[in-house]
């Protein structure tokens, strides 16, 4: 505890408020036409007096044509439904402090300091956005929505088109500015998520002793920032092992696209390094050695600098998908989920991180490098220092996942009674069972936020679980 | 079917909450202060930039005195090996030691950010003290500028002309776009600025003994400009070389006259927690106490301090690093005390004697030991020093950065330079503490090498090698033969911060 007088005791707190009005009609007319329109209006504590409130309205209408005259006399479809819709809301989860100035404290310093007690100091060293206001998301959807074959197979076809407008995320700034993190919380653009998603369930009971389903969804996803605030692209995703940003966020590209230096082979000899050069004859990549990486030298300028950087794909994926399957079969139960996504792009910063001779690498780092005899195009030779941020550590992100398998078994009542429970269920199941991915990293479901996604620096593999259990109810 | 059963309509109103909605919004922060709300924020802001020296995060955001700052200013030159064993930081200290520095070395980042939080600090104090009202304000913003001089001192050494930033941004959008954030100054707008802020400091700070120790004084300010000044005239082909060397002169012949500085007797004892502040101090790193922990730069005595190898078992020192070099070994002339003051020698006669310390502490002989010298300079005894936390072996050293010694170096130099003052006994001062034949006639080279063996491992020598015009022979001659002219005088600009700006930050020539 120490000395009353001299110790300082540390703490925090977070407080913040939200306050709401919401109005909401609904209307049906003869359960055919549905609508409905909401209005809010939300406050934020978190957010500037001047960007503080903010109007959301939202409207939907759906139309159930099953139930039209004209389709009494018709027995494809048990229910045919439409929906049209448009929404907006808010977002304002960002720290509570990100637009008020406050100041680092017990930033002391001993004067005469061994025999004097320091004097307490405070610096301030966040650099702010005042100006920082909500996040708009705006989305337009329309569906379809059917269930044909005495509704044994139901799914619906949707289209949407969601514009997340003044994005909020944490963007990194030049350190020149004295910001303690180098970061600042504000309003970045306006990032368009468009698609088209599909979902089939199907379901059957063939007798008494047998029934099953399976349901399937898809969704195909193009992102695009279409509108940065202020125009200026945002580096982002530094990858640790000192590469520096490796995603570039930018006006017609995926949010959080890798931006990186594009490997065009190996360098096999010192003929190859010098007879690289620029239309004036200089050599590119005068200080390579043969088993180096030949980088692109996009601005023809002679040199591989950061302006050679190529946009080489992003987190955000193409297509993701499921597939839930399932039966009962007498006292026998079974499932399998499967989940993936396809199209996406991950960095591979484990492998770029090199701060020691002594650590780890990946086999294929040893095994299938580049050596005199073993021109391999596609790996570098023996190197204990950094590489530069390349497409090397870009690698499909591509994976299908069996996120869980159970199997089950329900003894009869029968048998039951006459052990004086109620039921008993013996299953097995496993979690995260198989992981098809071409990915050479541990995983690639990576965290981050929106600008860094996709990154792999210090990501533990998913974990498998396996279990077998009992239910035993009295 | 009446068709008002068709028609089925609800209205929903939710009120959540029917206060006067706006003082419900203005939540205070929590535990926080706002720079509006303390009427003593200017002097505890000038506080914080004094904090801003203590920086030594050396792989995350930010080193001013830490491990990267001892690697940048002491390894790399000829006076010091990386030390440790030779793997251990291969990346990123190796790789400045050896001069195959990357632009992503993650210490020039951190270097980098480090000075420009410590002049963001500066910054900031001074704007919060064009407003204040407090009776000492001149003087506040004396220390302030002083300091903020002393970061721009290091960062032009270190990098060259960098961006010269002497406000605070407005805002994010302030940051990102005003050119003063994002491109580089000149060397000589920087060294320009390096100046008047200290010429500010020098009218405005009172001289020593009125503030305590460890605050900025005039002959801080003096001393410090009296360097500014040395490396600007020793910038080649500089017309205004003898008017520079003039102002050298007269700065250190200002502080010698103010006789309030002079050597202290024994050498040995100016880096242990008695010689804090001593006589000959001129500014040094305060290091300390604050809620009953240690308050000093991460890293610093732990990285140098001597490390266990071969059998070891012993509780040691620190991690090794910084090691004297053959090279600086080499350097002393027979006789001279200095070198038993700097270095510390392991016992490798195979007798097992092992090293007595000055605290009566014993370092086990080579067979236990990793490294051959280590650093006596950065050595904190556990058994005489009080300590907050004595057993952390990062325990706080303060780091003298201008003392009397140089002041009377800077001044021979200048004298010679001149061809005026008495160089001989400025140097002979210095010659007779140390025990060694005085000498007459002094030229520039004898006053390098005493420079050389007086302030050995006191983060001098790599830019000193630098503005002497004599980096590349030396270092090539001391084995360094990957120094290249012409481009490792400077360090990289961090390749995150040029991506930052945009590519508007121009990479140093040749990397």
């Amino acid at each position: 505890m120490g000395d009353a007088n001299t110790s300082q005791n540390d703490g925090g707190g977070d407080a913040w408020a939200r306050n709401s009005y919401l109005a909401r009609i609904n209307y049906s007319f003869n359960e055919k036409y549905m609508a409905t329109f909401s209005y809010r209006m939300d406050g934020s504590s978190r957010l500037p007096t001047k960007n503080r409130w903010q109007d959301y309205p939202s409207a939907g209408l759906a139309w159930l044509i099953s139930r039209e005259n004209f389709m009494q006399n018709q027995n494809i479809f048990d229910m045919l439904k439409m929906r049209v819709s448009y929404g907006e809301v808010g977002n304002d989860q960002i720290p509570t402090n990100s637009f008020t100035p406050t100041l680092a404290q017990n930033m002391a310093y001993n004067f005469n300091g061994s025999v004097s007690p320091a004097v307490n100091g405070v610096q301030n060293n966040r650099i702010l956005d005042p100006n920082i206001t909500w996040e708009n998301t705006q989305e337009f959807d329309v569906a379809l929505e059917f269930a044909v074959l005495e509704s044994r197979l139901t799914g619906e076809i949707n289209y949407y088109d969601k514009k997340v407008k003044n994005l909020l995320a944490d963007v990194a700034i030049p350190r020149t500015v004295g910001d303690a993190d180098g970061l600042i919380t504000t309003n970045i653009g306006t990032v368009q998520n468009k698609g088209i998603e599909l979902v089939l369930n199907w379901k059957d009971k063939l007798n008494d002793n047998f029934s099953y389903f399976v349901n399937g969804n898809v969704t195909f996803n193009h992102n695009e920032m279409i509108a940065l605030n202020g125009g200026q692209n945002r580096r982002d995703g530094s990858a640790g092992g000192g590469q520096g940003q490796t995603t570039n966020t930018d006006n017609g590209h995926p949010i959080g696209s890798f931006y990186v230096l594009k490997v065009i082979g190996v360098f096999n000899s010192v003929a190859e390094i010098n007879a690289y050069q620029d239309s004036e004859g200089n050599v590119i990549q005068g200080n390579a050695k043969p088993g180096d990486f030949k980088y692109l030298d996009k601005d023809k300028d002679g040199k591989i600098t950061p302006d050679d950087c190529v946009f080489a794909g992003s987190y955000q994926p193409v297509a993701y998908f499921g597939l839930n399957m399932g039966f009962n079969f007498k006292n026998w139960d079974f499932s399998i989920n499967f989940y993936g996504n396809a199209g996406n792009e991950v960095y591979n910063a484990k492998k770029g991180a090199r701060v020691d001779a002594r650590d780890n690498v990946e086999k294929d780092v040893v095994y299938n490098r580049w050596t005199s005899s073993n021109h391999t195009q596609t790996e570098p030779r023996a190197n204990e220092g950094y590489l530069p941020a390349s497409t090397y550590f870009v690698e499909p992100g591509d994976f299908l996942r069996i996120n869980n398998l159970t199997i089950g078994y329900n003894f009869s009542t029968s048998f039951l009674q006459r052990l004086h429970i109620s039921n008993l269920r013996v299953f097995a199941t496993s979690q995260n069972l198989l992981t098809l991915k071409k990915y050479s990293g541990f995983t690639s479901e990576l965290p981050g936020g929106p600008l860094n996604s996709g990154i792999e620096a210090s990501a533990y593999p998913a974990t498998r679980t396996l279990a077998v259990g009992l239910n035993l109810g009295f | 079917m009446k068709k008002s059963n068709l028609i089925k309509l609800s209205f929903l109103v939710v009120i959540i909450l029917v206060s006067s909605c706006n003082d419900f919004l203005d939540v205070a922060v929590q535990g926080g202060v706002n720079p509006d709300s303390d009427p003593e924020v200017a002097q505890k802001l000038v506080t914080g930039v004094y904090n801003s020296l203590l920086q030594g995060d050396s792989w995350g955001n930010g080193d001013v005195h830490g491990f990267a700052f001892i690697t940048v200013s002491s390894i790399m030159s000829d006076d010091a090996d990386k030390g440790s064993t030779p793997s251990d930081q291969a990346v990123p200290v190796g790789d400045l030691d050896n001069f195959t520095i990357s632009p992503t070395n993650k210490f020039c980042e951190t270097l980098w950010s480090g000075h420009y939080n410590g002049i963001g600090a500066a910054n900031q104090a001074l704007k919060a003290l064009e407003t204040s009202s407090v009776e000492t304000k001149d003087q506040l913003m004396g220390e302030v500028r002083f300091l903020r001089a002393y970061f721009y001192f290091n960062l032009v050494r270190m990098f060259g002309g960098v961006p010269l930033v002497l406000r605070v941004p407005i805002d994010a959008n302030d940051a990102n776009t005003d050119p003063v954030f994002q491109t580089r100054a000149t060397v000589a707008e920087v060294y320009n600025s390096i100046i008047e802020d200290l010429e500010f400091a020098i009218a405005n700070l009172p001289a020593k003994g009125v503030l305590e120790p460890g605050h900025a004084n005039q002959g801080a300010a003096q001393s410090m400009l009296a360097k500014v000044y040395m490396y600007v005239a020793s910038i080649p082909a500089n017309p205004n070389a003898n008017a520079d060397w003039q102002k050298v002169y007269d700065l250190t012949e200002a502080v010698i006259g103010s006789t309030k500085y002079s050597l202290v007797d024994d050498y040995s004892t100016i880096w242990r927690q008695s010689g804090n502040n001593n006589r000959e101090s001129i500014f040094e790193i305060q290091t300390g106490e604050f809620n009953n922990a240690n308050l000093n730069p991460d890293l610093y005595t732990n990285c140098q301090g001597a490390r266990q190898g071969g059998v070891g078992g012993w509780d040691d020192l620190g991690w090794g690093f910084n090691t004297p070099s053959t090279s600086l070994i080499n350097a002393y002339e027979s006789g001279d005390l200095r070198k038993a003051g700097t270095i510390i020698f392991i016992d490798n006669s195979g007798t097992h004697t092992g090293t007595r310390l000055w605290d009566g502490f014993r370092i086990p002989s080579k067979d236990s030991v990793e490294n051959l010298y280590y650093n006596y300079k950065a050595y904190t005894s556990r058994l005489l020093e009080q300590y907050a936390n004595s057993g952390d072996k990062n325990r706080p050293k303060n780091i003298r950065i201008l003392r009397y010694a140089e002041v009377l170096l800077m001044n021979a130099e200048a004298a010679v330079h001149l061809g005026t003052g008495d160089p001989d006994g400025r140097i002979n001062l210095l010659r007779d503490r140390a025990d060694l034949p005085l000498k007459t006639g002094v030229t520039i080279a004898d006053i390098w090498q005493e420079r050389r063996v007086e302030l050995a491992m006191e983060h001098d020598r790599f830019w000193d090698l630098v503005r002497q015009g004599n980096a590349a022979t030396v270092l090539h001659a001391a084995g360094k033969t990957n120094f290249e002219a012409g481009k490792h005088e400077l360090l990289p600009i961090p390749t995150s911060q040029i991506l930052l700006s945009g590519n508007k930050l121009v990479q140093n020539p040749n990397y």
